[in-house]
């Protein structure tokens, strides 16, 4: 699928924007500042209702908007229908259709109003939608140097993408994380109690019946993305590292020697699942949720102990192998980029084997971090996408021959001019 | 600079801190309430005052009254051995409002909610155990007790603790069914709805 058409009003600093766009690899370049992230921000809340910024909406309305709301209006066109996704983030409330409200006379004499909680408003081909509805309708993947830690930062980035990969897939997916998320927060509250001796230990058995029913799809479906993406993450992981895995090979070689006739393969990126719990979940679904329990109980006087959850999917982990060695400890910062490039390129094609529909790939900012061969590389592997969006502060840095195919935009002070 | 008179933004203040009312909504009823005449407004605020200071507990079922016992506890035509255990006394008005059940309440004043700190002890269920056992020496047992609970996660845990409590032989424990609303279009009923409909299928 590929953005046809960028529609802003009053997002960050764009005031008013309308940009038609080519399928293929579009390239936003331009100095600090000046609204490149802006326009992948805006995809992606088109996308996911959520940005890859901030956590906090209020900030995406532009500085000084009259109205104090900002609309993203995007058209997609997609294998199936087209897709037109409207999403509205307003600071005071519903605006009347289209226009922002107005402040009359008679409301001049009133005090000011307290803040009004922030408004999201998501509109589907016209339709108001929750933004649950939305996951899934476009599907992105985000690329940005902070996706490092993916790689080198705590567990819950690692979930976080998962999550994101699997919510933008599997609805059921996303309708079970939201509620093993409230269990997980009652049973937690609830193993404190009990420890401070406010209830007793038995009132946990309801939340266990819970939190198994709901763990046990959460883990089945995330081993089974990790097993889908681990090949093609090896894939491009193997592509991206030839390079580097020629001097690597020799300074690591010594102790590697042990291990007998290490071959290619063993110094192949392997994405393994480290579920905090371990027990099987393939199978019937009744069993499985009745072996969870039963673990549950076992961890019980612990779980009391500590006042938390020990067991679940909010506990899990994926390691990053080559060989013996985990990347995300021993890995040099060139091979943790690429293991983070390469989990994210096999996100991509996970969606779209599940979708039937390829993503549109975000590359924000990423070629500066890469070294010459690996922007080949990269560029190489995303060469055949339906879109891609990339920023850069430098089209220098992009590799000649694709100049040939790019279509380059110069983004100054929220404007976007096409360079011909 | 203070451009509205105290009162008013004091009016608006308190208005605003009650369900449903936003700050604009305040300001609308406030003005509504400035305009209207004074004897209007008067009533308005003796109802307040009236609700806060003559509505008691009943001392059997807990619901709110202004006689002990409420009128439903001490209505003889009505069936005592068949208990509807509920969150809040809206509950009881929406049920009453139905028709259709003849039997009695016990209202618990809340669900059962670890993260807000609400335990057993904050809730009327060692009251109603004590109901159901009383009821037994008195020689009218409690034949079934319906806990009709919210069908939220706090709702059914309540359900799933209360429902082990009730020792008496004989006396069945049921829960609302839940399902699909009537009226309403199974393409249009989300997924979670529709599985539990089919779990509480019924033959027909």
């Amino acid at each position: 699928m590929h953005v046809e058409r960028l529609r802003l009003t009053d997002f960050r600093n764009y005031h008013e924007l309308d940009l038609p766009l080519p399928s293929g690899l579009v390239v936003f370049t331009g100095r600090n500042a000046q609204g490149k992230s802006n326009l992948l921000e805006a995809v992606m809340l088109a996308a996911t209702s959520r940005s890859f910024r901030t956590l906090n909406d209020r900030e995406a309305v532009r500085w000084g908007a009259p109205g104090h709301f900002a609309r993203i209006d995007t058209t997609v066109a997609r294998r199936g229908d087209p897709l037109h996704v409207e999403v509205v983030l307003s600071d005071t409330g519903l605006p009347q259709e289209g226009t922002p409200a107005r402040p009359s006379a008679s409301d001049a004499a009133l005090p000011p109003a307290p803040a009004a909680p922030f408004r999201k408003r998501i509109r589907i081909n016209g339709v108001p939608r929750r933004a649950m509805d939305l996951l899934g309708q476009i599907t992105v993947v985000v690329f940005a140097p902070t996706d490092l830690d993916l790689v080198i930062g705590s567990p819950a980035e690692r979930r976080r993408f998962l999550d994101m990969t699997l919510c933008q897939v599997h609805p059921a997916y996303c309708r079970a994380l939201s509620q093993y998320q409230k269990i997980v927060t009652q049973r937690a509250a609830l193993l404190r109690r009990i420890r401070d001796g406010e209830e007793s230990p038995h009132a946990l058995s309801y939340w266990d019946d819970q939190l198994a029913r709901l763990a046990v799809p959460l883990i089945r479906d995330r081993a089974a993305f990790l097993r889908a993406a681990g090949d093609a993450a090896a894939e491009v992981y193997a592509a991206l590292a030839a390079n580097e895995d020629v001097d690597e090979e020799t300074a690591t070689g010594e102790e590697e020697g042990e291990s007998g006739e290490s071959g290619e393969s063993d110094n192949g990126l392997r994405l393994v699942y480290r579920p905090s719990y371990d027990g099987d979940v393939a199978g019937d679904e009744v069993k499985a949720v009745a072996a969870f329990r039963a673990r549950l109980s076992e961890v019980r006087r612990r779980e009391v102990a500590q006042g938390a959850n020990v067991l679940g999917p909010h506990r899990d982990d994926i390691a990053f192998l080559a060989g013996e060695m985990d990347l995300s400890t021993y890995g040099s910062r060139g091979q943790q980029r690429s293991v983070a490039l390469a989990l994210k390129l096999a996100e991509l094609g996970y969606i779209e084997r599940e979708t039937g529909d390829q993503p549109i790939l975000l590359l924000d900012d990423v070629l500066s971090e890469l070294d010459a061969q690996r922007r080949i590389d990269l560029l190489a592997a995303v060469r055949t996408l339906d879109q891609v969006l990339l920023t850069t502060t430098d089209a220098a840095t992009l590799p000649p021959e694709t100049l040939n195919y790019a279509h380059v935009y110069r983004v100054r002070g929220g404007r976007v001019m096409p360079v011909t | 600079m203070q451009t509205t008179a105290a009162p008013v933004t004091a009016l608006i203040e308190e208005l605003a801190k009650l369900p449903g009312i936003g700050p604009k909504t305040a300001q609308r009823l406030t003005f509504f309430i400035l305009r209207s005449p004074a004897d209007q407004a008067r009533r308005l605020a003796e109802a307040i005052t009236r609700v806060k200071e003559s509505i008691i507990q009943c001392s059997v079922c807990f619901n709110i009254t202004e006689a002990d016992p409420c009128p439903i506890c001490a209505n003889a035509e009505r069936d005592h051995t068949l208990i509807c255990v509920v969150e809040e006394p809206l509950d009881v008005l929406a049920l009453e409002k139905t028709g259709v059940f003849k039997g009695v309440y016990h209202v618990l004043h809340g669900a059962l909610s670890p993260v807000e700190g609400i335990g057993p002890r904050d809730l009327r269920i060692d009251e109603l155990v004590a109901r159901v056992r009383a009821s037994a020496e008195a020689g009218e047992p409690v034949r079934e007790i319906i806990l009709a609970t919210n069908p939220n996660y706090e709702g059914d845990y309540t359900a799933a603790y209360i429902a082990p409590l009730i020792t008496l032989p004989n006396a069945k424990v049921t829960r609302l069914a839940r399902g699909l609303p009537l009226g309403g279009d199974l393409e249009y009923a989300d997924e979670g709805t529709l599985s539990r409909a089919l779990e509480g299928r019924r033959e027909m």
